[in-house]
């Protein structure tokens, strides 16, 4: 049940980033919903397998990973967003 | 013994997290950021405290009392130094005090 | 206990809603904060610790972090406060979002349920006690080799970009200078525990490489110039060197017999240098992306704000 909950949550959460992405104009919002949809992405990937059997170490690998990467990917667009704007272009 | 264990942390968690409903009452309510600034962080760092105590009380590891404590001191220090930022950059952009 | 799952994920629900809707950059950053630690909360709730502390150090502190970096860049270059172009209005998005998990969710659970891999059978020929480390770093190392190879790709792509920009014109004061003296130890020590406590519970080096990030950034925001500031000879072999023994362990076992493949009795020892130096590149290229550019000399005045 408590799994089930969450894999809602974390569908919703990923639909809801995805087309905030696309319909928000600005890139530091655009960023964040980005992290958000990935974020949901994660939730429903943890809380799919139902829970009875205790936490599958594969999925929290994969999750971690992507965790980190999701980091990664917002630092660049951070900086290349903060340079636009440095150099004059819209940001 | 463990009946009254067992009420002596449920008072602590209760308090505590009095408290911390408290501070966010005066985050809410009260009418300038210094004010605001001081209700939430004297009364988060007190609520933190008691149930980080109850939270001691009801696991009985003294490592895990000891790492409770650690937390404790780093959320106050954490805490302080974030409302003496917040304050002192209010202070700057020249927020005057809320007069009755 | 199902009333508080159903609770946490309402309130998530609406502080992602929250962060989503407005216009103002601000409160997007500080809302997106509180959900990095409410989704946090819900990692421990599902029983996946390593996530909890990966999420709360990671997904909401570093991330919050270079968020607000970048909201300090954009602020001084844009000349009105006015902000963040048009913010459509947010319920239609919000029922399509709920049509959809509807949807996926009637999908997801009419699949059958597969097969777990055997980590637990195999937990032994890892070398280490913990499941979700033996995943990464020994029946997964290819993964978390890439992993370590993408943060590098970003610390060389936010050099590539400018350099750093121009620090903040207010000093930092005492208080922040004692802040540091008490701290930066503390997370130190911890970053070790937690990098050592990897091998047999909750923890290892992202953890461990999150905690260094954050004394590193710190240090970053109270002393002018930064560590990240000015050219200096540690910068770029701290960078690189978790990238750098990962890589030669797997030329080392692929010389010796299969790539990646730990040689029996000592495995724990190669994961633990592995972990180590992968925690240090970590730290050092979260402070980089933090930093937000490539060290500057002193003498250069222009940081590349306008045109060239």
């Amino acid at each position: 049940m408590t799994a089930a909950i969450f894999l809602f949550l974390g569908l919703f959460l990923a639909v809801l980033g995805g087309l905030t992405t696309f319909l928000r104009s600005d890139g530091l919002h655009r960023i964040i919903s980005l992290n958000i949809a990935g974020s949901g992405v994660f939730l429903a990937l943890m809380a799919a397998p139902g829970g009875e059997e205790g936490v599958d170490p594969v999925a929290q690998a994969l999750v971690l990973t992507g965790i980190v990467v999701a980091v990664a990917i917002s630092g660049v667009a951070l900086v290349l967003l903060a340079r636009l704007a440095e150099l004059g272009g819209r940001s | 013994m463990t009946e009254l264990l067992d009420a002596a942390v449920l008072l602590l968690a209760v308090t505590g997290a009095i408290f911390f409903l408290g501070g966010s009452l005066g985050l809410l309510r009260f009418p300038d950021v210094y004010t605001r600034l001081h209700a939430l962080t004297k009364a988060d760092n007190v609520g933190l405290g008691l149930l980080a105590l109850g939270a001691a009380l009801h696991l009985g590891d003294p490592w895990l009392i000891g790492r409770l404590a650690l937390l404790w001191i780093l959320v106050m220090a954490a805490g302080t130094v974030s409302c003496h930022l917040l304050a002192r950059e209010a202070h700057r952009e020249g927020r005057t005090s809320w007069r009755r | 206990m199902v009333v508080l799952d159903a609770l946490l994920a309402l309130v998530l629900a609406g502080v992602a809603v929250a962060t989503l809707n407005g216009l103002r950059r601000f409160r997007a950053v500080v809302l997106f904060v509180v959900f990095g630690l409410l989704l946090a909360l819900i990692w421990a709730r599902l029983g996946a610790v390593d996530l909890a502390l990966a999420e709360a150090a990671i997904g909401a502190g570093v991330t919050g972090a270079l968020l607000m970096a970048a909201l300090d860049r954009l602020r001084r270059t844009e000349s009105s406060r006015a902000v963040a172009g048009s913010a459509p209005s947010l319920w239609p998005v919000v029922l399509v979002a709920l049509a959809a998990a509807t949807v996926g969710m009637v999908a997801v659970l009419s699949l059958e349920p597969a097969g777990r891999p055997p980590v637990a059978f195999h937990l032994g020929a890892s070398g280490v006690d913990h499941p979700v480390t033996a995943v990464l770093l020994a029946f997964r190392a290819w993964d978390t080799l890439l992993e370590v190879a993408v943060l590098v790709a970003a610390g060389v792509a936010v050099r590539a970009v400018g350099v750093v920009p121009s620090p903040p014109s207010t000093e930092a004061g005492p208080l922040q200078a004692g802040l540091l003296r008490l701290v930066v130890p503390v997370l130190v020590v911890l970053a070790v525990y937690l990098l050592w406590r990897g091998s047999h519970a909750p923890g290892g080096a992202f953890q461990a490489g999150a905690l260094l990030a954050a004394a590193g950034v710190l240090v970053q925001l109270t002393r002018v110039p930064g560590p990240m500031d000015r050219p200096a000879l540690w910068q770029r072999p701290a960078e690189t060197i978790g990238l750098a023994v990962f890589t030669a362990a797997a030329l080392i076992t692929a010389a010796l017999d299969v790539p990646l493949a730990w040689p029996e009795g000592w495995s724990k020892l190669w994961i633990l240098t592995i972990e180590a130096g992968a925690a240090i590149s970590i730290a050092v290229l979260l402070m980089r992306l933090f930093a937000g550019g490539a060290p500057v000399a002193a003498a250069t005045s222009d940081p590349g704000k306008g045109r060239s």
